[in-house]
């Protein structure tokens, strides 16, 4: 809800800072500012708002109808509380400090050696990229003899060709910073410092693979351990490969110093590699990998030792520098990939050095077969704080001053995505030395990128925006870009939950609140007939008018307080149902049809359906233990009608309104089983094929003998076309 | 002889077109109509989909639910019906020289279906008949209607069902009584088929049948009813949202929109009076339009029922208003 009096207060002008280290919770509705206005006051001055009382919470700010659990913990931790006027006296009265943030006057501090900055363009440069015949790039950035001694981060630096940190020193300054900052070593890494971050759970994982699997390779026999996959091992120590799982995008290909090692992260991933010492193979999607291809090429290479392994002194160590990647792992597909997954499976179960996959969608059911083979690490977006220190550091030494509350307004901007984080701070650097909270937030909102947002995103950003008091601020053009995210989901969640709304405008009256329900609705069954017209008429151009009437009016009318939380559609589950129940209508209407003479689908479902229902159910309700039996009646029933055991099931079902009581439930599960083993019993003339179960599956193992290992996952078009063997053939 | 053009044979469910359809069958090409099988049919329709539709043939006739198909029906109108009316008989002399396609539900036929069906029956007028039957000729294009002779096969008015009653349970060696025959007419609502099964549950349920015994009614009727009872009794968005979710189990246990639409006004009208009435009339009317415009049918059920219950509470108010004064 908003509030009363917007605008009625004078908001006080106060000094730089003055609420540094603060740390705000709102809660109720205040009498004039909204909790966005009061949120952004307090960043604007250093403070910070979180989202619930602790500690560490320095005022609690409360309006109207303010949250009883909030002030109890108020009281109970003495945060003091205050109301919004007190809250602007605040920031007339407090005095300003310097922020600690302030780097302008501070002597710049030496946070790198030289000797790291001197390496920022990494092998990269070097690399002998002209492609091998069969697409491979094989690279070997060191000989053995470094490998050997397993160097640290500085060893391997140290051990560079000369002339490369040459190349590399001479052109920092022309460089944008997103380059200049790379990440050059692990550590660099944004969000991946900790012991039990993914990147140093794959560090180790590396580093005690061929401890883990010399012998299992040696004896070519599977130790116990590897079948209990990734479950409760948190090293992974079973497993030959590992999958690397992360959204794409927002932050993918590595962005300056703050990254996350994601998919596709090859340039950090070949830091980390080489600081290994190993050299490695990649593949990705630009490489064909199909099942032949996989054998033929990587197969043998996955197997080899390196030359230079053959050399050295010690055989014992032989592939220990040696890793493949296999990249975009989900976007293997299509006929050029044909089998190539269940190669891979293959190879990991081969192979002799350790496999990396990475892909962006570890969800997908392609993926699925093949993460029973990995060691599962999934990559998240660093946390705005986590990139708020990496970009400091770098607005420090660029010499540009910012406030954290604005580093951290053009982070939000950017969606995490830290590439777009610096080009943004290196064109507000352009424009000036610095930058203020409100430019940042000025510039961060016209910096927005758009993004894919996912289901659920869009249901908060429905909840958060459409669906609550602040629809009543947003313009008409705001709410229908906000229907434009998805045109087909928002209006759908704005039907599933406009009732639970209550508006501003009925203000208590029962009868307006009712008026305004049924303008509604109507609006969103207009919504509807528009709807179908777009769909089957091609009308897209009436979409901005589907917008008008499923979410703009429907959300101006029902502008209010939301009870409760944003529901999911049913709209789609029940869909489902529907189909499912007419799926079984038809089946007992097919089963049916000679006795029935072919009585429709409908007339069966509303005439016959109760009574047929009763009629099977009755006699094994009234079935004693002991007594004659009824259960043959309902056998017999079935037999006349040409119904099989599963139409009893689906009668059942199918009768079964929500909230009545379930007839079949409080018979005795004797009488159940007897009613199955008599039916199981008797032979039964139908004169259809029943496609059961088992004969399904027959016919799906037949046909996926034929087609081979190959065709058996990947595409689900071969499953069907092994059910659709035609049901009168057994 | 034994010749006839197409038929349409339309009317309310249980009023005995089938029967009317299979005697006139039998009339024709003897008991031989009543050696039934039952076969699927595969298609695929342009867009590659696989369509699977079972058929109830005989030597002489096939019976077909286009509308099995759902949206694909004109292509089971197209191949299925096309191969049946193309080919001719073998033997002219012994049998007759056409053979007749019945098609179900003829009323849930997509328009596309509907027109694919009009050349057919031009055409091939020589080989074959259609006999169509549905509940509404209204859902039936006016160039199929003028192409056939439409019946139209009223309910049997509750006399005659009592009578059928009668004779029925005098056959199966039991006594109905007057009372419990016009009851259970009456329950039916003038259909014969559900009367008939009310009629057998009844002597389950109590091997000699009393004037006074429960009749059962089918559990969606029941349900339904439920639900106009509650939207009589309370009106608040709460209510609605549980009204929603009846409504939801009715459509999945697809229960179509306009029964829906018409138990509900058939419950509701009960509770109105005077100008009421009218206005809800003129709401279903409305709102059942609509409901066949558009696609998401929960949307315009769910509107019906808000829109009355707004005017159903200002109505209620002004009442009590009045009585006040």
């Amino acid at each position: 809800s908003g509030p009363e009096n917007p605008g009625s207060k004078e908001i006080p002008q106060g000094q730089k800072n003055c609420m540094e280290g603060l740390t705000f919770v709102i809660t109720g509705v205040q009498e004039s500012l909204t909790r966005d206005e009061i949120k952004s006051l307090v960043e604007r001055y250093g403070g910070k708002v979180t989202g619930s009382v602790s500690g560490r919470t320095s005022y609690l700010i409360t309006g109207k109808e303010a949250g009883e659990s909030k002030l109890n913990k108020a009281a109970q931790l003495k945060t003091k509380v205050i109301d919004e006027d007190e809250f602007l006296g605040l920031i007339r009265t407090l005095k300003g400090k310097k922020s600690k943030y302030d780097v302008s006057d501070d002597p710049p501090r030496n946070t790198r050696t030289p000797k790291k900055e001197t390496i920022k363009k990494e092998p990269s440069n070097s690399k002998p990229s002209p492609p091998k015949p069969k697409d491979i790039k094989v690279k070997k950035e060191f000989p053995s003899e470094v490998t050997s001694s397993r160097p640290s981060s500085q060893d391997s630096v140290g051990s560079l060709p000369a002339s490369q940190r040459l190349v590399a020193g001479g052109d920092s300054d022309q460089l944008m910073w997103v380059d200049k900052y790379k990440p050059k070593s692990v550590k660099h890494i944004i969000g991946q410092q900790g012991p039990n971050s993914n990147l140093n759970k794959l560090l180790k994982w590396l580093r005690n693979w061929h401890h883990n699997h010399r012998t299992a390779a040696g004896k070519s026999k599977p130790k116990p351990k590897i079948n209990q996959w990734g479950g409760g091992d948190p090293t992974g120590g079973s497993l030959k490969a590992a999958l690397l799982s992360g959204p794409p995008g927002v932050g993918r290909n590595n962005d300056s110093d703050v990254s996350l090692p994601v998919h596709k992260t090859q340039i950090e991933f070949k830091i980390f590699i080489l600081e290994l010492g190993l050299s490695y193979v990649e593949l990705n999607a630009s490489d064909r990998r199909s099942k032949r291809s996989l054998k033929e090429d990587v197969g043998t290479s996955v197997q080899n030792t390196t030359i230079s392994d053959i050399f050295a002194a010690k055989p014992s160590h032989s592939q220990t520098n040696h890793v493949m990647i296999m990249d975009e792992v989900d976007g293997m597909a299509g006929n050029e990939d044909r089998g190539g997954m269940q190669e891979l499976i293959q190879l990991i179960k081969q192979t002799k050095i350790p496999i990396i996959c990475m892909c962006n969608d570890r969800s997908s059911p392609k993926m699925r077969s093949l993460v029973n083979h990995c060691f599962d690490l999934r990559f998240q977006r660093p946390r705005v704080e986590q990139i708020t220190g990496a970009v400091m550091s770098v607005c420090h030494k660029e010499g540009l001053k910012m406030d954290p509350p604005a580093v951290q307004a053009i982070i939000r901007g950017c969606n995490q995505d830290v590439r777009q984080v610096f080009h943004n701070l290196n064109m507000l650097k352009a424009s000036g030395k610095s930058v203020s909270y409100d430019d940042a937030k000025s510039h961060a909102e016209k910096a927005q990128k758009d993004v894919n947002l996912g289901i659920f995103e869009i249901a908060r950003k429905v909840g958060s925006h459409l669906l609550s008091g602040e629809s009543q601020s947003l313009s008409i053009i705001e709410k229908s870009s906000l229907f434009f995210m998805d045109y087909s989901m928002i209006p759908k969640f704005v039907q599933e939950n406009y009732l639970s709304i209550n508006p501003f405008a009925a203000k208590g009256d029962a009868k307006k609140h009712l008026e305004l329900m049924s303008k509604t609705a109507d609006c969103l069954a207009t919504s509807d007939l528009i709807d179908s017209s777009i769909r089957s008429g091609q009308n897209w151009s009436l979409l901005p008018t589907l917008g008008l009437m499923s979410t703009v009016l429907p959300t101006t009318y029902m502008c209010g307080g939301m009870g409760g939380m944003i529901n999911f559609p049913a709209f789609f589950g029940k869909l489902s149902t529907t189909g499912k129940t007419h799926r079984l209508l038809q089946e007992l209407k097919f089963h049916s049809s000679i006795v029935t003479g072919g009585t429709p689908e409908q007339t069966f479902n509303l005439d016959f359906l109760t009574y047929l229902r009763w009629h099977l159910y009755r006699p094994l309700q009234v079935q004693t233990t002991s007594g004659t039996s009824e259960v043959h009646k309902v056998t017999q029933l079935l037999d006349d009608y040409d119904l099989t055991r599963e139409d009893f099931d689906s009668i059942m079902e199918i009768g079964q309104f929500h909230g009545k009581v379930n007839p079949i439930s409080n018979v005795d599960s004797k009488v159940k089983s007897a009613f199955t083993r008599l039916y199981n019993k008797e032979s039964h003339m139908i004169p259809y094929a029943v496609l059961s179960a088992a004969a399904a599956k027959k016919i799906r193992k037949v046909a996926t003998d034929n087609g081979g290992l190959g065709s058996q996952v990947h595409d689900g078009s071969e499953e069907e076309e092994g059910m659709d063997v035609d049901g009168m053939i057994k | 002889m034994g010749d006839f053009p197409h038929l349409l044979f339309y009317g309310p469910s249980g009023a005995g077109k089938k029967t009317r359809i299979m005697c006139l069958l039998r009339e024709v090409y003897g008991p031989g109509i009543e050696k039934l099988r039952i076969e699927k049919h595969n298609f695929v329709t342009p867009s590659k989909k696989k369509l699977e539709i079972a058929t109830l043939s005989s030597n002489y006739h096939i019976e077909v639910t286009p509308s099995d198909a759902g949206l694909h029906d004109r292509v089971v109108v197209q191949e299925l019906i096309k191969t049946v009316a193309q080919s001719q008989q073998l033997e002219s002399k012994t049998q007759k020289r056409f053979k007749v396609i019945v098609l179900t539900e003829v009323d849930r036929l997509t328009k596309d279906a509907q027109h694919a069906l009009r050349r057919t029956m031009e055409k091939y007028m020589a080989t074959c008949r259609l006999i169509l039957y549905c509940n509404s000729s209204s859902k039936v294009i006016p160039a199929i209607q003028s192409r056939c002779l439409a019946v139209r096969v009223a309910a049997p008015s509750v006399d005659d069902i009592t009578k059928i009653l009668t004779t029925v349970t005098k056959k199966e060696g039991l006594s109905l009584s007057p009372e419990l025959a016009k009851r259970i007419a009456m329950k039916s609502k003038r259909n014969l088929r559900r009367a008939l099964l009310m009629c057998e549950t009844c002597r389950v349920q109590q091997s000699s049948l009393s004037a006074d015994q429960p009749i059962m009614e089918p559990d969606w009727e029941l349900y339904l009813r439920e639900t106009a009872n509650m939207i009589v009794s309370e009106q608040s968005p709460r209510r609605l949202l549980d009204i929603r979710h009846r409504i939801y189990e009715l459509l999945t246990k697809c229960i179509p929109t306009d029964a829906i639409m018409r138990g509900l006004y058939k419950e509701l009208v009960h509770n109105c009076d005077g100008a009421l009435k009218t206005e809800l009339s003129q709401l279903a009317a409305d709102y059942e339009h609509k409901s066949h415009l558009g696609q998401k049918q929960i949307y315009h059920l769910e509107a019906f029922v808000a829109k009355f219950m707004m005017i159903y509470k200002q109505f209620i108010e002004e009442g009590l208003d009045e009585m006040m004064f």
